[in-house]
């Protein structure tokens, strides 16, 4: 018996190696060892694309101390508050809704995940002619509503140009939120629903007491997802405001600093940093989330 | 089940919010597809007649000339890079589902030397960016002769979409009553055998889901396709699109209709997926 | 999924890694160093150039057929060519045999050494014939032969003109003061000027164009910057431009416009006048298809202190990779293209201006340019940015200097404190590099 236990111990272990393993040697390849790779890059000096000598962390400590970063990092978390915010709000007001069959619901499907699927290049053209100060439609409208009484340049003022920003950026990460709201959806058993209606919840109660529990582990794949996008944002910034002064996020400070100063050295440093910071916010996401759980 | 009147009357405008959230911005899209060059440029939304030569130069065989902007001199050069997209989309979600329904199961189910280290090292290259790896990633790349090839840039965008993937089969394989595993065992099934007749029947919905969050996260990649598929032979449309800016002018109109028939094979998607989100659960009626 | 479709992904994946072999593997062979010989037939070299210098089949026929060299084009975006570039550099990996090489990427690429010294390979006199080389060319070495010969020139409105009275171009920034508040007070144009003032590349060249026609110089010799007094070149420009905001030359919003967008505006019969054209600028004011103004363009000089100013060329070069493997048939490709009949050909089919002086000419003779007096005469205002050669760090320079005018602009900061800022920004810049 206590053999027989220990065989199947070893067949489920061989079995979870071989079903685990082909992916893990994936990322090890693709992403840890260009990690590593990247961690001596990030070490030395480079001007202009001319490789230097290695310089321990000084790298990192010329982002840090660099005055640019700091307004980065407060124009990325304005656009990450905003759009995050709008996406899991929407994203689950989108996720129950669609949660239960009903006629046309693949329709319904297809026009949510448009906005993903629409390339950056060409929705930037569409929210151009929105609010083109010019002869945007937004501008076209609120001047003929007389709430505005000369056009408006939206993009001229920090906090509007983050705001719609964010929202550009929030437009196209929804359906991705959704799915993953969705996804979280189905592994919750129609069963419970069916007996909490029974018993007489109604449907706030339901969401309230029954989904919204045992939808946490999706909602921090959401939260988490929707925070490294956020942090990563980028082409929204560069298509509608280019390298403005009050709307340039991390992301393109790093990007600027590999492809622009060919520093790759810092700019991999750069890119370490975010990457801890968003860590940081993921780490707090999961941690808070499991403690709400108990 | 039978839902409140209330309940019915907050999801119907809920969903009429979305269509509008969605659809406003993909309308002023067709709209600037049909209208021409001198009036979106003027800001005129509603084109005074139909103009359908962005659809025709990017659907034709020998492309459009334009006297300037735009000029695709290769032969049906849009068609060649949807069929790149699509490709790529196709195979790299089948690899990538294969991959994570499996990893999934195992991290959540399994008991072997590692599991935690490596589901959890995998989960957290989620906050890995694609500027942190570029360079090195690159010489990896170039050191396997895997630059411009499409079998290479199918690990790159496993590697990159496999954390999300994996983390919900997880949290999926996990949700699964244990009861019914456990019967199966009992039963005398293999591990695997349980694995094959009776998880995987159970997680069709959740697989539906990860497939479409895979399939339209690969159809959107732009990044890494602009550095690791430099050739005709690999370019996916993300990538092509953006040639169509031109250096003086750009081509809006064409630029729009090239977003909008780009909109068609997700949409498609889309609409087969939804059948098996939810729809394939049994013992359940509205 | 079905079983067949596997086995179509599966063959499918099979079928690509069989191409990508057989991409490979021409890149294999070895030349032998020295002197032109025969052996160049049977090579493939691979060329990595922007959408518009996608050269049609049949032209790069003729060089096959001539050499024996088959040539791979791949089409991909500038900004996606600098990018490669630079991360292939890095890694030190091949990339492609023959790439765009910008005017701006002169000192960063060349330096770097990512790009063959061309000076000792071409064949002698070569570059007598062409304009521009000293774009290309840092530290006596030249990286590039030129195939692009853009520069800026104005454009204006001559119905607007007429319909205000005015029946000539101005040559002198103070007509075009002038003519411009005449436009306006006529109710021709609310904003009769066009120009963009977003944080983007295309309105840091406009500031180096307007610097350069007000008679100044962004660099002394030693890179030292020449544009914080207000009787500089530089500081006369970013004036004018943030006088056209506030006397309402330009529309507010122009602080979002980037110049495509705002070279719409004057098409689409806005504006009267546009500073920074591009040379094919009358092409597409004539085609019906994009403009609303076909028969009223035409170009001018761009204005000057006292009478036609100087202009700003952005000259586009083929360089040779240092990775090459093919470094003599990529020669023979640069010196191909530069034929005269080449470029004639070319400028037909895809519409680039040609830098031999000679091809420019008898385009204009043959009345084969759109406006081609008119861009022969511009043509001898052309003066580069930076006669020694771009610095390496001219792109992060023109990047801050974009920012920057945008908040002059828009209010946000004076002139002044804008330029002493980039100033020292520029000084930060040369001490890192």
């Amino acid at each position: 018996m206590a053999t027989g236990l220990s065989r199947a111990r070893r067949r489920e272990a061989v079995l979870g190696t071989a079903m685990g393993s082909p992916l893990f040697l994936v990322i090890v390849v693709l992403v840890f060892i260009p990690l590593l790779l990247g961690l001596r890059l990030s070490m030395q000096k480079y001007s202009y694309g001319i490789p230097g000598g290695f310089i321990g962390l000084q790298n990192f400590a010329s982002v840090l101390r660099d005055p640019a970063t700091l307004t980065a990092a407060v124009h990325t978390a304005g656009y990450m508050i905003v759009a995050v915010l709008i996406e899991l709000v929407l994203g689950v007001c989108f996720a129950l809704a669609l949660n239960e069959p009903f006629r046309g619901r693949g329709l319904v499907m297809a026009a949510l995940i448009l906005p993903w699927a629409l390339p950056s290049v060409v929705s930037s053209i569409l929210w151009l002619r929105i609010f083109n100060p010019d002869n945007g439609l937004l501008n076209t409208v609120l001047l003929r509503a007389h709430v505005l009484s000369e056009p408006k340049v939206w993009f001229a003022s920090r906090g509007w140009a983050i705001a719609i920003i964010a929202l550009v950026h929030a437009w196209g990460v929804v359906p991705l939120i959704t799915l993953i709201i969705m996804a979280g959806l189905q592994g919750i058993e129609d069963q419970i629903y069916d007996a909490a209606a029974v018993e007489g919840a109604s449907a706030w109660q339901q969401f309230r007491y029954l989904t919204a529990p045992l939808l946490r582990p999706a909602f921090a794949v959401a939260l988490t997802t929707g925070t490294v996008i956020a942090i990563a944002i980028f082409d929204e910034i560069y298509v509608l405001t280019g390298y403005q002064l009050n709307t340039y996020s991390l992301m393109m400070q790093a990007y600027q600093t590999t492809f622009t100063k060919l520093q790759f050295g810092k700019g991999a440093a750069f890119a370490y940093l975010v990457t801890l910071v968003t860590g940081v916010f993921a780490i707090g996401y999961i941690l808070s989330l499991r403690r709400s759980e108990q | 089940m039978r839902r409140s009147r209330a309940v019915r009357v907050v999801r119907a405008t809920t969903i009429v919010a979305l269509l509008a959230w969605s659809l406003g911005p993909i309308l002023l899209g067709v709209l600037t597809s049909i209208s021409t060059q001198a009036e979106v440029q003027s800001g005129q939304w509603l084109p005074t007649s139909t103009n359908v030569s962005g659809y025709r130069a990017l659907l034709s065989n020998g492309g459009a000339t334009t006297t300037s902007g735009f000029v695709p001199s290769e032969i049906g050069a849009f068609g060649h890079a949807m069929f790149n997209s699509v490709a790529i989309t196709l195979e790299t979600t089948a690899v990538l589902l294969v991959l994570a329904v499996t990893a999934g199961y195992a991290f959540s189910r399994l008991r072997f030397p590692g599991r935690r280290v490596m589901f959890g090292s995998l989960v957290a290259t989620l906050i890995v960016p694609a500027l942190a790896v570029i360079v090195p990633l690159w010489r990896v790349m170039a050191n396997l002769h895997l630059i411009g090839t499409q079998i290479g840039l199918l690990l790159i965008y496993v590697s990159a979409n496999a954390p999300l993937a994996v983390w919900l089969m997880y949290i999926h394989a996990r949700e699964l009553p244990i009861s019914v595993e456990e019967a199966a065992l009992s039963d005398g099934c293999t591990r695997f055998q349980t694995f094959r007749l009776v998880v995987l029947p159970q997680l069709w919905g959740g697989i539906a889901a990860v497939a479409a969050i895979m399939a339209l996260s690969v159809w959107g990649e732009f990044f890494i396709p602009l550095l690791f598929a430099p050739t005709a032979a690999t370019k996916p449309v993300t990538v092509l699109i953006t040639e169509f800016v031109g250096k003086y002018t750009t081509n809006q109109p064409l630029l729009a209709a090239a977003g909008i028939l780009m909109l068609l094979p997700p949409a498609l998607l889309a609409i087969i997926l939804s059948r098996q989100i939810r729809g394939l659960l049994s013992g359940w009626s509205g | 999924m079905t079983r067949r479709t596997v086995a179509r992904l599966t063959s499918l994946l099979a079928v690509t890694a069989m191409v990508a072999v057989a991409c490979t593997s021409g890149s294999s062979t070895t030349t032998s160093g020295g002197g032109t010989s025969p052996s160049i037939a049977g090579q493939t070299i691979t060329v990595l150039l922007p959408p518009w210098a996608n050269v049609p089949k049949d032209i790069l026929q003729t060089f096959t057929d001539k050499t024996g060299v088959n040539v791979d084009l791949q089409v991909t975006g500038w900004d996606a060519i600098r990018n490669k570039v630079a991360v292939a550099g890095a890694a030190n990996t091949p990339l492609a045999d023959v790439t765009e090489f910008d005017w701006s990427w002169t000192g960063q690429f060349g330096r770097a050494g990512w790009y063959l010294p061309l000076q000792d390979k071409l064949t002698p006199g070569l570059l007598d014939g062409l304009q521009n080389n000293g774009a290309f060319s840092v530290d006596a070495n030249q990286y590039a032969v030129c195939y692009s010969n853009d520069f800026r020139i104005s454009a204006y409105n001559t119905k607007m003109f007429s319909d205000a009275g005015i029946d000539k171009a101005p040559t002198t920034f103070d007509e075009l003061t002038a003519d411009l508040q005449k436009i306006k007070d006529a109710g021709v144009a609310e904003n009769p000027l066009t120009m963009p003032l977003s944080a983007t590349e295309g309105t840091a060249t406009l500031w180096y164009l307007l610097t350069l026609a007000y008679g100044g110089q962004l660099f002394d010799e030693n890179f030292q910057p020449a544009f914080t007094s207000p009787d500089s070149g530089g500081y006369q420009a970013l004036q004018f431009m943030v006088d056209a905001v506030d006397k309402g030359f330009v529309t507010p919003g122009a602080v979002s416009l980037t110049d495509t967008q705002s070279d719409n505006r004057y098409t689409s019969g806005s504006a009267a006048v546009t500073l920074s054209g591009g040379p094919d600028e009358m092409v597409v004011a004539d085609d019906p298809s994009q403009s609303k103004i076909v028969g009223d363009g035409a170009f001018m000089p761009v204005p000057g202190v006292s009478g036609p100013g100087a202009t700003f060329g952005l000259p586009e070069g083929l360089g040779v990779m240092s990775t090459s493997a093919h470094p003599e048939a990529s020669i023979a490709f640069l010196e191909w293209w530069e034929q005269q009949d080449t470029q004639l050909a070319l400028q037909k089919s895809v519409g680039l201006l040609p830098c031999s002086t000679a091809a420019v000419q008898s385009l204009v003779d043959a009345g084969k340019l759109v406006g081609g007096d008119a861009i022969n005469q511009e043509l001898q205002h052309v003066a580069p940015l930076f006669p020694q050669g771009a610095p390496p760090w001219y792109t992060d320079f023109s990047t801050k200097a974009a920012a920057l005018i945008n908040a002059a602009a828009s209010g946000d900061m004076s002139v002044q404190d804008a330029l002493n800022q980039l100033a020292s920004e520029a000084q930060t810049m040369q001490s890192e590099g």
